[in-house]
């Protein structure tokens, strides 16, 4: 659904993971790496936090934008280096701000 | 001076009556059985102590009671370092091996008499200070008691030793120190299940606790999702409206609302579901097979009117009565749906199979679910029945259905188990074990 929202608004969606891991390996595969990352937390394997860190270790100036609902992870995601933290549930509009403002 | 006969008697009616309240106290359970074995014994040498007045004999009998004490008390001590330091789970105690290694020890420290004073001494030292490490580990007041008792026995044991060698005073000593002694063991009954009682209802009370904070964070993640879906279904909504002939569009998202409204009902049954379970303790009684699945496969076939869905069934007994109860519908349920929900095929194929087996002489009812869904990877086998785990982003929560399966399988001492429909690749498809004990 986001895909969809994010597509009309006119962004470019390079690609999608299921899951942390299968983010880390995409992340490392891109030869240009994507301007923001659009990343949740509870995943299957390896959570959204963990991922991050690992894309941050690879690139400190990774954008990494949070949507979850897990709240609680908010601090944790910010002190690591994410640029924004979305709690769900936010409307598309926000979003969208947010990524504008980012880049 | 007092009559020593007279001191000799009041002892060993002050250790008849702790022994008394010490059996009353062991009724209601909390006390160690070696502890009861050590008062006892404790008891006896006391008694037997003051025959000596009548018969020499006695002295020695009443000594030997006195030493076996010391040696089961040990023991019981040796063996409670024993688990908490040394034990492994992989060479778990055996209560045969425990009863051997005791007649070894009290055979030992018979053919060792003369010797005996001294060896249950250093005994009794050594059990000391494990007493102390113990206590610093576990900070409990039986525990100390405990100790007080193994230091008391010691310095009975001393002082009678001195008293032997016509010492002054020493046997007034040690006929306070055994009061003493006799004292701490009974406080060690009277405290161990008082304090057995409070370290249960505190372990109750931390897992009520987990428990709701789980049933928060895993509410509270759920209905926020389900909400965020909403959302930006209708933000999609609004966009798709201003466009012309997007009527397919907007269609699927209706349906996607409406299946994240049956999602949030289904979280709040299955919470609930959950909740009763852990509280209250659930009858079981001789349930068919055979009715239950026929209503499982009834519920699923009108759930997905939508996708064809072949269901095969493979010599059930109408005779196969598992003792179970009508949640074992919730099981088979949630088994079947997912294996249409996990499922790309254009054609769903469930296979089950039923047949007896017997493990660890119990006879068992072996049922399984065999579809051509998208499967389950090895490193997540065990996970999808994990109360918290999320099997992937767009239907996080879908995890609580499985736990609950595996909740009421536990419940009717069953196992459950997830294999691959083609051993070595997961992706054919999955096969879903259950056992679940027979009622004949």
């Amino acid at each position: 659904m986001y895909k969809k929202m994010l597509k009309i608004s006119g962004f470019n969606i390079v690609n999608t993971a299921t899951n942390g891991e299968e983010a880390v390996e995409l992340y490392k595969s891109f030869l240009v790496k994507p301007d923001i990352i659009l990343m949740d937390h509870r995943m299957p394997i390896k959570n959204g936090v963990e991922a991050a860190k690992e894309i941050l270790q690879i690139d400190k100036s990774s954008k990494i934008i949070f949507a979850s609902a897990d709240q609680n992870v908010k601090e944790t995601a910010m002190a690591l280096g994410a640029i924004d933290f979305k709690e769900k549930p936010f409307t598309m509009k926000k979003l969208i701000n947010n990524i504008q403002k980012a880049l | 001076m007092l009559e020593e006969s007279l001191i000799d008697l009041t002892i060993a009616t002050y250790s008849i009556i702790t022994l008394i309240i010490f059996i009353i106290m062991y009724r209601r359970g909390g006390i160690l059985f070696s502890w009861l074995l050590v008062m006892i014994t404790m008891t006896v040498a006391s008694i037997f102590f003051y025959f000596r007045h009548f018969d020499s004999i006695y002295r020695i009998i009443g000594n030997l009671f006195y030493f076996l004490a010391a040696i089961i008390l040990g023991y019981s001590v040796v063996q409670e370092y024993y688990e908490m330091f040394i034990k492994t789970e992989k060479n778990r105690i055996n209560p045969a091996g425990v009863a051997k290694n005791s007649i070894f020890l009290i055979t030992f420290s018979f053919t060792l008499i003369n010797v005996i004073q001294s060896t249950v001494c250093l005994f009794l030292i050594i059990v000391g200070v494990m007493l102390i490490r113990i206590n610093l580990e576990k900070k409990s007041i039986t525990h100390s008691f405990m100790l007080l008792a193994v230091i008391t026995a010691l310095l009975t044991l001393i002082f009678s030793i001195l008293s032997n060698e016509n010492i002054d005073g020493a046997w007034e000593m040690a006929y306070i120190i055994k009061v003493v002694f006799h004292s701490s063991l009974l406080a060690t009954g009277l405290s161990a299940p008082i304090e057995n009682r409070l370290n249960q209802s505190e372990k109750k009370l931390f897992e009520a606790y987990n428990r709701t904070e789980f049933y928060k964070d895993l509410f509270a993640h759920d209905i926020s999702n389900i909400l965020q879906n909403v959302q930006s279904s209708m933000d999609l909504f609004s966009i798709y409206l201003e466009k012309p002939d997007q009527s397919e569009e907007l269609y699927n998202l209706i349906s996607i609302v409406k299946n994240q409204v049956n999602r949030g009902a289904t979280l709040v049954s299955n919470i609930r579901k959950l909740s009763e379970i852990e509280e209250i303790e659930i009858l079981i009684e001789p349930t068919s097979v055979n009715d239950i699945l026929k209503n499982a496969i009834e519920y699923l076939k009108k759930t997905y009117e939508d996708r064809e869905v072949q269901i095969q069934i493979d010599s059930i007994d109408k005779k196969y009565f598992m003792k179970a109860n009508e949640l074992l519908l919730n099981v088979f349920e949630n088994i079947l749906v997912n294996s249409v929900k996990y499922n790309n095929n254009p054609k769903i194929d469930i296979l089950i199979k039923a047949s007896k087996v017997q493990i660890n002489s119990i006879d068992y009812i072996k049922l399984e679910f065999i579809d051509n869904g998208i499967g389950i990877p090895d490193n997540i086998k065990e996970k999808v029945f994990q109360r918290a785990f999320i099997k992937n982003k767009t239907e996080s929560g879908m995890g609580l259905g499985l736990s609950l399966v595996k909740k009421i399988i536990e419940k009717y001492n069953g196992q459950i188990w997830v294999e691959d429909r083609i051993k070595g690749d997961y992706s054919k498809g999955s096969n879903f074990i259950i056992i679940i004990p027979e009622a004949k």
